[in-house]
């Protein structure tokens, strides 16, 4: 027996369990997003709110999870838009529990109470993230557009923290938010919470863009960076043999990991929004197995990215295929935003130069 | 030592999944994944029966060719280290129907 301690992050244990489920397209990692209605307007948020009334209902919640478990699904995400806006969260929960899932809660914070925290526990949830978008309460309801959001997420946090339940406080970078990230760090490390941040800002399902004001400028990255780094050294990235960079599989969207929508359609990752199949339709399996949106991601290798390929900056770029296609139009292409970040690190410590780098 | 008239349960609040024939366990309360080997995962498949010591030596015995009186050394001494992880419970879990 071995073991390996913690969330997925990726521990050597996990790293290996994943490369077996890569070789063989096991979907080891799902997301449910439970309903797209939200009590909170978040102003990056890439979620288009519906009250249409078409949601999933529980049992067909429960015939997916059914799905997901005999697929080989283990670690799943209970998602919205704000999925404890729906009344049957907790039936949810249960069952996810009882099919064997390792399941991790998203939510807003603010509807979580006393009870939900002891049902939680009890359900052994494995981590809730708990959105934050600023240290001080008047940044983050003015991105949330509702008064007293952060009071309640933070009320949330303690009640599920009081239970002794991991909590995640997460935030994403924003022009409003960034130079808050000492104290957010701060916040979270008092809490006992943990604490993780990104820098991608997914534009709207409607096609609507990041609105320009939350775009983070040039010298707001910088300064954060330089602080992440915390003035070096920086140990430099371990370096991959150029024979086997090009058949690095450069994304796990659709191979180990997937999404399903509030209306059952299956989709390979919550940027990637185009539907592979309707699970009220279909199986699980049969779209999983036979979806030709699905080969055709599976068979993407960083040898086919004709620019990252052979990018000196590769070992230090969290590029996203979905938001490279939002970007781009092509699946291939670059990432602006993961180019930048990249390149910004690189310059920063002052080891690499991009000669390559395409943006 | 277990007896081997001992059934034993998966614990119920334990998240795992067989990945391509390897047993991944998930402890309920602080997260530790486990692996679990060839023999092993056999063992955590039949535990979703709430088998009794015996018959999970019993069905050793016939798959892996191994002697008798080892089998039930061996799955007793490895039901005990799952029941020290709490991924494993000698009480029969309650039934969601029982309600």
């Amino acid at each position: 027996m071995s073991d390996s301690h913690g969330d997925e992050a990726p521990t050597p244990l996990l790293a290996r369990i994943r490369r077996k489920a890569a070789q063989q397209c096991v979907p080891l990692h799902a997301m449910i997003e439970l309903t797209h209605r939200c009590n909170l307007s978040c102003r990056h948020c890439y979620v288009v709110p519906k009250s249409d009334g078409n949601e999933l209902s529980l049992d067909d919640i429960r015939r997916i999870l059914d799905q997901l478990a005999d697929a080989g699904c283990l670690f799943l995400i209970l998602s919205g838009g704000e999925p404890l806006l729906r009344e049957d969260f907790l039936p949810i929960a249960a069952y996810a529990r009882q099919k064997g899932f390792a399941f991790v809660l998203f939510t807003n914070g603010t509807r979580v109470t006393a009870d939900l925290a002891a049902a939680l526990f009890d359900l052994c949830v494995r981590r809730v993230e708990i959105s934050l978008l600023g240290g001080k309460p008047e940044t983050h309801d003015a991105i949330t557009g509702v008064a007293g959001s952060f009071r309640e997420a933070i009320k949330g946090a303690e009640l599920l923290l009081a239970r002794s339940i991991a909590v995640q406080l997460k935030t994403t970078w924003m022009r409003p938010n960034i130079e808050e990230a000492p104290l957010l760090e701060s916040l979270a490390r008092e809490m006992g919470a943990q604490f993780r941040s990104g820098h991608a800002l997914v534009p709207r399902w409607d096609n609507r863009p990041v609105p320009a004001d939350l775009q983070v400028t040039r010298s707001q990255l910088t300064a954060h960076v330089r602080r992440q780094l915390g003035g070096g050294p920086y140990p430099e990235p371990a370096a991959v043999p150029k024979e086997r960079r090009k058949d690095i599989i450069p994304c796990g969207a659709g191979r180990t990991s997937c999404v399903v929508d509030a209306h059952g359609r299956l989709l390979p990752c919550v940027v990637l929004r185009t539907p592979v199949g309707d699970l009220r339709k279909g199986s699980f399996q049969d779209i999983w197995q036979s979806s030709p949106e699905l080969k055709h991601l599976r068979s993407i290798r960083l040898a086919d990215l004709p620019d990252c390929s052979g990018c000196n900056l590769f070992t230090r770029c969290s590029r996203c295929a979905g938001i490279a296609r939002l970007e781009t139009g092509s699946l291939l292409n670059p990432s602006r935003q993961a180019c930048n970040l990249a390149r910004l690190v690189a310059n920063e410590c002052m080891q690499w130069v991009a000669p390559r780098c395409p943006v | 030592m277990l007896p081997p008239d001992k059934e034993v349960f998966r614990d119920p609040r334990t998240a795992s999944r067989v990945i391509a024939g390897e047993a991944v366990v998930l402890t309920p309360r602080d997260g530790r994944i486990l692996t679990l080997n060839e023999t092993g995962t056999r063992i955590w498949e039949l535990l979703a029966d709430g088998p009794t010591i015996a018959e999970i030596a019993s069905v050793l015995v016939q798959e892996f060719e191994i002697e008798a009186d080892r089998a039930r050394q061996d799955v007793a001494a490895f039901i005990d280290h799952l029941l020290c992880r709490e991924i494993a419970t000698l009480e029969r879990p309650r039934d969601d129907d029982d309600e």
